[in-house]
């Protein structure tokens, strides 16, 4: 499992690639928070379980990226260990953090969206692969 | 012709074209010097010129300004106007955070009345104006039905809770009110994400700068708007914050499931619309001009704060300190307006200004004889410019001009070419003091990071769009 972000003019691009689609999602997940903040400090102290539904897998893993940025910014939950399940049209996980605190969790970037622009998961010999781009 | 892109044809000294070919319903059409298209050639902003003008209902032509980059959907620096009856609204042509727009005030002071106690005024403005990742708490967290206020009557409810006075209104695009907006169509989301952060700057490209008015190219029109040599002036550049993020992302969905309802293709995803005439498109219309105030409370909201803290800490009345807006423009958004040829269009502007020409009716009767002011601002080392739209832009580019300096190399470029640097210490060293919350995002916007306003904006002037009215210069900028 491993991640690198790439080149994308004013925005911020992230490649993820896994063995299954499962820990594509979870790495994806950690991905994004590192461009938010530094993670790390997050203790894991709540466990909250996130339900996604979607049929493709790209527009699946958005949404699940879309779902957990909301709850950073609107709820003030940052998270760093992510356990997911696909089932047929959903993705069911358990994302695990703690409430962001400033003087613990230094911040990085701010990202305003996930976006659909030249968004991709692909299934390649060695597992799963994926670019996301980031608005900022 | 600029190597390596044979099908760009330059029409004019300003003007490239690239011809319609494939599923394009028009032309594209940038303005740039070869120079600034040979700067573009790596990204794909030039496929993006192309790409939206796919879209169903375009008119004349698909447009990017001087200023153009590589965005999502569209470029960034892109214009284009639909038919009100056979053209679409794409979210993706006007961005997530919907009216991100800049401000320009002036002041009655000279930079030289102020200087000693610069270091003083920035200090205390970046403790009173939040900003930086998730910055929220700059007023009260809006309760009960001022969040749907808030929305719906944009600047003036600034204005009537203290913060400005009534004449910042005539100096706003619209008045700072995008008319239509229906809270009811707005997710909660968007609500829970937006309320506390009213008057936050937030991060990234967003800035609130002190300048001093470096240079006046046209006299008559600086004095009219209150500008002279040597005076002290501040922008402020931010949007619609969580609030308007959330407008766009909920509008995607149905605008993904609205081009499969209307057998709409599409070249790339992000550029997902809806007829203008369907439900679907009228809803995200009234969503956008939610979020289209959101953004004029946030920035009126903001230079109320500025203007205390002037006062205060140069023991002036607010009077006495005379920091009357300039204007206030945005630079995501759609608008509905009459253009001679067309009829009524959507004009999207995406990373783009409007620049209205003289005597158009919708300017503020202060502006009829100037033309509408714009301001570009540049990078943090270099100078930002005030413009003023001419009859040429209304004729070629739907009254609009470009937005900034334009982004030349990446985020992540820049984070690597500032390793090592002391970035505070350097620009201080070019005369401008640096305070911001991150380090990352002071790399990621030094002035190498951008173009040359001053390329950018000659372009307009040359493509008769947009005339010079006076250079500013940066003197301190706080960043997110």
């Amino acid at each position: 499992m491993t991640w690198t972000t790439f080149d994308h003019t004013g925005d911020i691009g992230i490649e993820v690639s896994a063995p299954a689609l499962e820990s594509l999602f979870a790495e994806a997940a950690r991905a994004m928070f590192e461009q938010i903040a530094d993670l790390a400090g997050v203790r894991n102290e709540t466990e909250e379980e996130i339900v996604v539904e979607g049929t493709d897998p790209a527009e699946l893993l958005r949404d699940w990226l879309a779902e957990l940025l909301y709850r950073f910014s609107a709820e003030g939950r940052i998270y760093a260990d992510f356990e997911v399940l696909i089932e047929p049209g959903r993705v069911r996980a358990r994302a695990r953090g703690e409430r962001y605190d400033g003087t613990r969790h230094p911040l990085r970037t701010e990202i305003k969206a996930v976006t659909y622009h030249r968004l991709q998961v692909a299934k390649e010999e060695a597992g799963w692969r994926a670019r996301v781009v980031l608005d900022v | 012709m600029i190597e390596g892109m044979p099908d760009l044809r330059q029409i004019q000294p300003y003007l490239f074209e690239i011809p319609k070919t494939g599923g394009m319903l028009v032309p594209g059409r940038i303005y740039a010097t070869p120079a600034l298209m040979e700067s573009q050639k790596q990204d794909e902003s030039i496929d993006q010129v192309r790409n939206v003008a796919h879209l169903p209902g375009i008119v004349k032509y698909s447009m990017a300004m001087p200023d153009f980059h590589w965005g999502y959907g569209f470029p960034i620096g892109g214009v284009a106007a639909f038919d009100a009856e056979e053209g679409v609204i794409a979210p993706g042509g006007i961005g997530y955070d919907v009216n991100c727009g800049v401000r320009l005030v002036r002041t009655g002071l000279a930079l030289d009345d102020v200087r000693p106690q610069l270091r003083e005024i920035v200090h205390a403005t970046f403790r009173a104006v939040p900003a930086g990742v998730g910055s929220e708490g700059a007023i009260p967290t809006p309760k009960g039905d001022e969040p749907r206020k808030i929305v719906t009557e944009g600047a003036r409810w600034a204005v009537e809770h203290g913060y400005g006075v009534p004449a910042d209104l005539d100096r706003i695009e619209d008045g700072g009110r995008y008319p239509g907006a229906d809270p009811a169509v707005v997710s909660d989301r968007a609500f829970a994400r937006g309320m506390r952060q009213v008057g936050t700057l937030g991060s990234g490209n967003h800035f609130l700068e002190f300048q001093v008015v470096d240079e006046v190219y046209r006299r008559e029109i600086a004095d009219r708007l209150g500008l002279r040599e040597g005076g002290f002036v501040f922008s402020v550049h931010s949007g619609s914050r969580g609030f308007g993020y959330q407008v766009c992302e909920d509008s995607l969905k149905t605008m993904l499931r609205a081009c499969e309802k209307y057998g709409i293709a599409l070249p790339d995803r992000q550029l997902c619309c809806a007829p203008l005439r369907s439900d679907e498109a009228k809803r995200y219309v009234a969503a956008m001009a939610c979020a289209a105030n959101f953004a004029w409370v946030n920035r009126q909201v903001m230079t109320a704060i500025v203007r205390r803290v002037l006062a205060r800490t140069l023991g002036l009345s607010e009077e006495a300190l005379g920091a009357d807006l300039v204007y206030d423009v945005c630079h995501n958004i759609a608008k509905f307006e009459e253009h001679e040829g067309v009829g009524k269009v959507c004009v999207h502007r995406k990373g783009a200004t409007r620049a209205f020409g003289p005597g158009h009716p919708a300017l503020a009767p202060l502006f009829r004889e100037t033309g509408q002011p714009t301001f570009i601002p540049g990078d943090m080392g270099r100078a930002s410019f005030l413009l003023v739209g001419k009859p040429g832009g209304m004729r070629e580019t739907f009254g609009s001009t470009c937005h900034g300096a334009g982004r030349l190399h990446s985020r992540n470029a820049m984070k690597r070419m500032m390793r090592g640097h002391d970035l505070f210490k350097e620009l201080e060293a070019r005369g401008v003091l640096v305070m911001a919350h991150g380090r990352d995002s002071v790399a990621e916007e030094m002035p190498e990071a951008y173009k040359d306003a001053g390329l950018v904006v000659d372009v307009m002037e040359r493509a008769g769009v947009s005339d010079k009215v006076a250079r500013l210069r940066p003197v301190a900028c706080i960043k997110g």
